[in-house]
């Protein structure tokens, strides 16, 4: 279909808060989706310095069928919000609930002055832009992201209409210094189930929730036949209309099975020859033409394995050397596997396991295609090459993820390595940091005494980074478009020295992404490593900028351009 | 035939006139040390004794046994029975230093006895030896023991054997009843001088047992000896010598030990009388709530009931403490009932209120174990306090304080799913622990109305506009 030509352009109509208004009018009709009587609004905000308009951080309104009297406005927290880090802010979370018939005039009130004043008082929200509606099923197997910040969407699902902050410039300070984000979530979250920090990207925006409650249905397996069946009761109150009832059932691409049927009892069957696989259902009200409860991909357990371990009541006993020497004791109790239960008959695929070998190989194929594991195993002879090569995937990385900058921790980290590495970052003016320990290669220990005493050590210090100084101007380099700060691990206050390697970029895709280089950076390919990408890049971003803030002083500088 | 009249048969005729046999060869090797009470650590060496014994008169039958004697077998054993009654009216001290002739004498009747209770059918009279009995109480007064472990044990082993020791030291009852069924019954196989000399003198002189035993310092010898006595001698000397080693130790043989699963009513008189007494010491009766009562033994529950009945308001309290609170998807705090329903029928009014409202407040403070992070409930729950729970909602509430306390659950109830929650789990284990609050109570009013048991099987449900089927759907129950 070729798209559509409008007034602002190609593609789809712009979507508006008035389109917005009035699905969410049709959509709380009494008995559509539920019999709501009330909605609550959750309002984080902040107070920035000498500010008196607080700023949305995130607003959230949802939906009840609960019957109270409003709630006027009122902060959970009776001490305003302070982030260390983030001196003269404040934030808040507010709460009030108010008669369901009020959201749609507090929604026009909105769209006409672009001020959320459903509260009394008035929330600039002028430049969010609305988005079309969408339905967000509960949590299964895979996270459903949005459901980090919505309310016990934990049943049928809920359709939920969102106002976009796209220009977060005001909360840029919170962008700055991720681990402040996490913060705030932490703080928020000891009065609100709401995980901020999971979905950063959604803050500045308004958000509305539309829970289904008409209805409860639960999609299920049928024991004996490995059908599905679904199960829906009505609210006695609301007059049951026709369903259509879809699951469909996919697996390495393909739809293994789909079924659909009307629901006419509880449970209905849809039968299918249902393989392994990952499935999704819907409920689907063709009377008012809206979705009334969905999954996100789910599967059923076929087979668990149940392992009962036993403490031996004997212990491994031995004794531990010290660093100063002494001999300290050590108590280890040794588990025994005392059973093992295997319930369910374990699953295989349907060709004999060479399917689910091939789906191995594939996913291997496609994180070493994604850049985000790395082997390298080279032969006798071979780790000049092979060493290149890794400098070429790491310099393939800051080309891909480096825009924004790219931080490299590694503690015999070096003048030559950074040449190698940081300097080949293409993106001009990407904040690039190193940071070192100091330490020596080990084909290099030896080379300087070590230190034992301030003196020696202050000396070494010193020998140290004029070497790494000279080392840059020795690379005649012209830094152009060079952004870098090297820092070096130095001094009583520095804290523990560190072992791993990282190479992080802090703002890939608008989150962190490390990745685990697996050996230093003077070695890298030359023995049987892998570099991989690693699941908690904000983990590991925040524990070097944690470090980052102590190496601040000037003996801990080395080198930096501009 | 038993062996009851095989035994009276011999005692019969050893009490008339006639031969004696002594036990020569057991005399032989006993006199062959000069001290005999140094070797009876010596296994092998006692071990010979019994060799001799054997050699001499042949097994001695045993219930178990099916033999029937010979009248010359019961003939030869009466000889050596009238020899032992001899020698035990007429010990005296300066006969007998080294006590060759009493240590063979205490091994014959552990001979005699071959599992059974020779004692209580041997003829009066011996207690007119002054001598012998002193003799006896000075064996039973002198008595300790230790445990150790040989070289080369498991390490486990030798940690357990010195931390016995410590604890012991310590009066730890509560660390001591955990640790010692690591050692299973060893303590309890006593050779004869402990056996016998407790049980002579439980037969001849039981206040001279209960004098010799008030200031037994080892909690293994008060094993060992509250381990020979019959239950109701046992629990008697515990009353009655005040020792709290020997009292915890008759608790632990008569309820962990021995694994008894109910008392006759005479003992159960006994234990009640023992508990009161225990119970004024407060530092020893926690020590012993946490030892006996977690978890709660079948065999001690009507005691403790009545016992509580009238024991000090601390006491009562450190029961109710001590109760182990778990939850369980159906009815099984039987044996907390079962103490209750003794406390309940035994107490007056003022007693069971000051229990009942000792036991609501650690309900309600325990919640279903609210306190516990990631502590599911995907049931209705039941708890080993609902018995006192349901007496509290009788016999301390008012009917407004009780519409008052189950009008609040249902508002709680109602509240619940619109409180934000993290996960389906917290909403349906909030659900599911205000339900099992609201059960008691319900029942409560039920019992009220209908006088009936006051423990109950199956849930009280709650109606909601929503229906059944919704509200089953919804919170995934079964």
């Amino acid at each position: 279909m070729p798209p559509r030509i409008h007034s602002q352009g190609i593609g789809p109509p712009r979507w508006s808060s008035a389109d917005s208004r009035k699905d969410i009018a049709r959509l709380l009709a009494p008995g559509l989706l539920g019999h709501y009587k009330t909605f609550e609004v959750i309002n984080i905000v902040a107070f920035p310095p000498q500010q008196r308009t607080p700023l949305n951080i995130l607003c959230l309104v949802v939906a009840e069928e609960r019957d109270d009297a409003p709630v006027g406005w009122h902060f959970l927290n009776t001490n305003r919000i302070e982030l260390k880090g983030l001196e003269g802010w404040s934030f808040g979370v507010m709460r009030y609930t108010k008669q369901i018939l009020d959201l749609e005039s507090d929604l026009l009130a909105f769209e006409q002055n672009g001020k959320w004043s459903a509260s009394g008082d008035n929330l600039p929200l002028e430049t969010l832009t609305a988005q079309p509606s969408q339905f967000v099923p509960p949590t299964t197997m895979d996270a459903v992201p949005l459901n980090h910040v919505l309310k016990n969407n934990f049943w049928n699902g809920s359709h939920v209409f969102e106002w976009t902050l796209k220009n977060k410039g005001a909360l840029q300070p919170l962008f700055d210094d991720p681990p402040l984000i996490q913060a705030l979530s932490t703080a928020v979250r000891a009065h609100v189930a709401i995980d901020l920090a999971s979905l950063s990207d959604r803050l500045g925006n308004l958000l509305i929730q539309l829970p289904v409650t008409v209805l409860i249905s639960s999609f299920a397996q049928a024991p004996s036949s490995g059908d599905f069946q679904v199960y829906v009761a009505w609210q006695p109150q609301t007059t049951p209309r026709p369903l259509r009832a879809a699951v469909e059932l996919k697996n390495d691409g393909a739809i293994l099975g789909y079924a659909s049927a009307t629901v006419q009892s509880s449970p209905t069957t849809l039968p299918a020859n249902w393989a392994r696989g990952l499935h999704r259902g819907a409920l689907w009200d063709e009377e008012n033409n809206v979705l009334l409860a969905a999954t996100a991909d789910s599967s059923f357990i076929s087979t668990i394995v149940i392992k009962g371990q036993l403490l031996d009541p004997e212990p491994r006993v031995f004794l531990l050397r010290q660093r100063d020497g002494t001999l300290a004791p050590q108590r280890v109790g040794v588990l025994r596997i005392g059973f093992e239960n295997r319930i369910g008959e374990p699953e295989d695929d349907e060709n004999g396991g060479w399917t689910k070998q091939r789906l191995y190989n594939n996913e291997l194929d496609k994180l070493k295609r994604q850049g985000r594991f790395f082997q390298y195993n080279p032969a006798a002879g071979e780790q000049a090459t092979t060493h290149e090569e890794a400098l070429q995937d790491i310099r393939g990385l800051l080309a891909r993820h480096g825009e924004d900058g790219a931080y490299l921790w590694d503690p015999y980290l070096d003048a030559h390595d950074i040449l190698g590495t940081l300097f080949f970052c293409q993106h001009a003016s990407a904040e690039l940091r190193a940071l070192t320990n100091g330490d020596e290669p080990e084909n290099a220990k030896g080379s300087h005494p070590k230190p034992t005493t301030d003196e020696e050590y202050v000396d070494a210090s010193a020998r140290y980074i004029a070497a790494q100084r000279a080392a840059f101007a020795d690379s005649q380099s012209n830094f152009h478009g060079l952004r870098l700060e090297y820092r070096i691990r130095r001094g009583k206050q520095a804290g523990p020295g560190f072992h791993d390697r990282f190479l992080i970029f802090p703002k890939a895709g608008r989150g962190a992404v490390a990745y685990s280089i697996g050996h230093s950076i003077n070695a890298v390919g030359t023995v049987h490593h892998i570099m991989q990408q690693v699941d908690n890049g904000q983990l590991i971003l925040d524990a070097f900028e944690a470090m980052w803030r102590r190496l601040d002083q000037p003996e801990h500088l080395v080198w930096k351009h501009p | 035939m038993t062996s009851v009249p095989v035994f009276a048969q011999i005692i019969t005729q050893a009490v008339l006139p006639g031969d004696e046999e002594p036990p020569a060869k057991l005399l032989e090797r006993i006199r062959a040390h000069q001290n005999p009470l140094a070797v009876l650590s010596d296994g092998a060496e006692t071990e010979s004794w019994s060799h001799a014994v054997l050699e001499q008169f042949g097994y001695m039958y045993s219930q178990a046994w099916p033999h029937v004697p010979s009248p010359a077998q019961v003939a030869r054993w009466s000889a050596l029975l009238r020899w032992t009654l001899r020698e035990l009216r007429e010990w005296h001290n300066e006969a007998d230093p080294a006590r060759h002739q009493l240590v063979a004498i205490l091994r014959v009747t552990q001979y005699l006895s071959a599992g059974e209770s020779l004692w209580p059918a041997m003829p009066s009279g011996l207690d007119q030896n002054e001598e012998l009995i002193t003799a006896l109480a000075r064996f039973v007064s002198g008595m300790g023991a230790t445990i150790c472990t040989p070289p080369g044990a498991p390490i486990h082993e030798e940690e357990a054997a010195t931390r016995l020791q410590s604890l012991d030291a310590g009066s730890d009852w509560a660390a001591l009843r955990h640790l010692l069924p690591k050692f299973l019954t060893l303590f309890l196989t006593t050779g004869f001088v402990v056996p016998q000399t407790v049980l002579s003198l439980h037969r001849y002189a039981s206040a001279r047992l209960s004098q010799a035993v008030a200031n037994v310092g080892s909690t293994i010898a008060a094993l060992q000896m509250a381990s020979c006595l019959p239950i109701t001698a046992r629990l008697q000397l515990a009353i009655d010598c005040g020792n709290p080693r020997i009292r915890f130790a008759v608790m632990y043989v008569t309820l962990v030990a021995e694994r008894n699963t109910g008392l006759l009513p005479a003992d159960k008189k006994l234990l009640t009388h023992l508990l009161l007494d225990v119970a004024m010491d407060e530092p020893v009766w926690t020590a012993w709530m946490t030892a006996f009562n977690q978890p709660p033994i079948g065999a001690l529950q009507e005691s403790l009931g009545q016992a509580l009945a009238t024991a000090p308001d601390n006491a009562v309290h450190a029961y109710v403490d001590s109760v182990m609170l778990s939850i369980s998807t159906h009815q099984r705090h039987g044996l907390v009932a079962q103490c209750l329903r003794a406390f309940s029928s035994a107490a007056p009014l003022p007693r069971r209120q000051l229990l009942w409202t000792a036991a609501h407040r650690r309900w309600v403070a325990w919640d279903f174990d609210a306190a516990t992070p990631d502590r599911h409930l995907t049931e209705l729950a039941f708890s080993e306090l609902d018995y006192a729970i349901i007496g509290y909602s009788i016999e301390c509430q008012t009917t407004e304080e009780r519409d008052q306390a189950i009008q609040s659950i249902v508002q709680d109830l109602n509240a619940s799913e619109y409180l934000w929650h993290a996960s389906l789990s917290d909403v349906v284990t909030m659900r599911n622990r205000l339900l099992s609050r609201f059960q008691p109570y319900v029942h409560a009013i039920s019992v009220i109305v209908q006088p009936k048991e006051w423990i109950f099987q199956g849930h009280y449900p709650l109606t909601d506009t929503r229906g059944d089927e919704y509200m089953r759907l919804m919170f995934r129950a079964r």
